[in-house]
């Protein structure tokens, strides 16, 4: 079985690596865990050709979200790991929009499930279904496992 | 786990059947399947004032309302059927409702404590050019639990 989880270290995506532990799956499953961050376009690009101390942001700010984007998978690839040590996890970290990354990156990797929380950082919480998991159950070719706790719901 | 199977009949929804097939469930997981109907309805109630119309409208609606039963119940036989065959240590129950799908579904969740609802991305009523069809959309966004869409890849 292939499952990609997208997740965005927000609460809701640590429900859905945590649900993710409670299936049982096969020992030659393969889990893609996938994180994106948005590359947010400078306000004032005109800046940069100044050479200040400005003209290094874009790169900071980019290398940043790496960091963090790869320590948010790797606490994911942890908690699946303790549940399940012969998973065969591989880990992504991109640049770009949430929901046309995971779309493709499920596709290149022949996933038969995406794993999601129902919404995540970008959402306000009087929402109860984020954009980019409407989208997902709207668009991908494969299953999607929308994830809710059942707890918290209330 | 505690899951809700929710199915139609559909194409759609025999995709879920065997999605939720292919997922190694723990051995204590239990699968409620649900199937509802929506009451089959009169087109003119108001002939029903005149006898010899409003007998033959009874027998219509009694016999539509016998056969949409009868349909459900082998629905979701085929269904838990479909389960066991792949995975017998299921304990598997079903249930025929009559109603609004998407509430029924919702308050049978609730009833049952589910973790988890599955169900076909559309079932009988959408148009094929939706993605995403109407009772999955309110599902995916009101329940109180997790929701999986079930579809299937190797397809079209």
């Amino acid at each position: 079985m292939k499952i990609v989880l997208a997740i965005d270290g927000s609460h809701y995506s640590k429900a859905a690596v945590k649900e993710l532990t409670k299936i049982p799956l096969p020992n030659d499953s393969e889990v893609n865990i996938i994180n994106i961050y948005e590359h947010r376009a400078m306000p004032m690009p005109g800046l940069v050709s100044t050479k200040a101390t400005l003209y290094k942001y874009p790169e900071d700010a980019i290398k940043n979200a790496q960091i963090i984007g790869k320590s948010i998978v790797s606490k994911a690839v942890e908690v699946l790991k303790r549940k399940n040590d012969s998973l065969n996890i591989t880990t992504t970290v991109v640049n770009g929009l949430p929901k046309k990354e995971i779309l493709e990156k499920a596709e290149s990797f022949d996933a038969d499930l995406i794993v999601v929380g129902s919404q995540g950082q970008g959402a306000f919480s009087r929402f109860l279904l984020g954009s980019v998991s409407q989208y997902l159950a709207t668009h991908a070719k494969c299953s999607v496992l929308i994830v809710k706790e059942k707890e918290d719901a209330q | 786990m505690k899951i809700i199977l929710a199915v139609d009949g559909s194409e759609f929804s025999k995709v879920a059947v065997s999605e939720l097939a292919k997922i190694p469930l723990p051995n204590d997981s239990e699968v409620s399947i649900i199937n509802v109907y929506e009451n089959p309805n009169v087109w003119a109630p108001d002939l029903l004032t005149v006898d010899s119309v409003r007998s033959y409208y009874q027998e219509v609606i009694s016999n539509a309302e016998e056969f949409a039963e009868k349909s459900a119940e082998k629905i979701v036989s085929v269904a838990a059927d479909s389960l066991k065959n792949k995975n017998s240590t299921l304990k598997i129950t079903t249930a025929v409702v009559i109603g609004l799908p998407k509430k029924e579904i919702l308050e049978k969740a609730e009833a049952f404590n589910a973790d988890l609802i599955i169900l076909g991305s559309q079932g009988h009523g959408a148009f094929s050019r939706l993605l995403l069809g109407s009772v999955s959309q309110y599902i995916a966004t009101h329940a109180k639990c997790s929701v999986m869409i079930a579809r299937n890849k190797d397809e079209k």
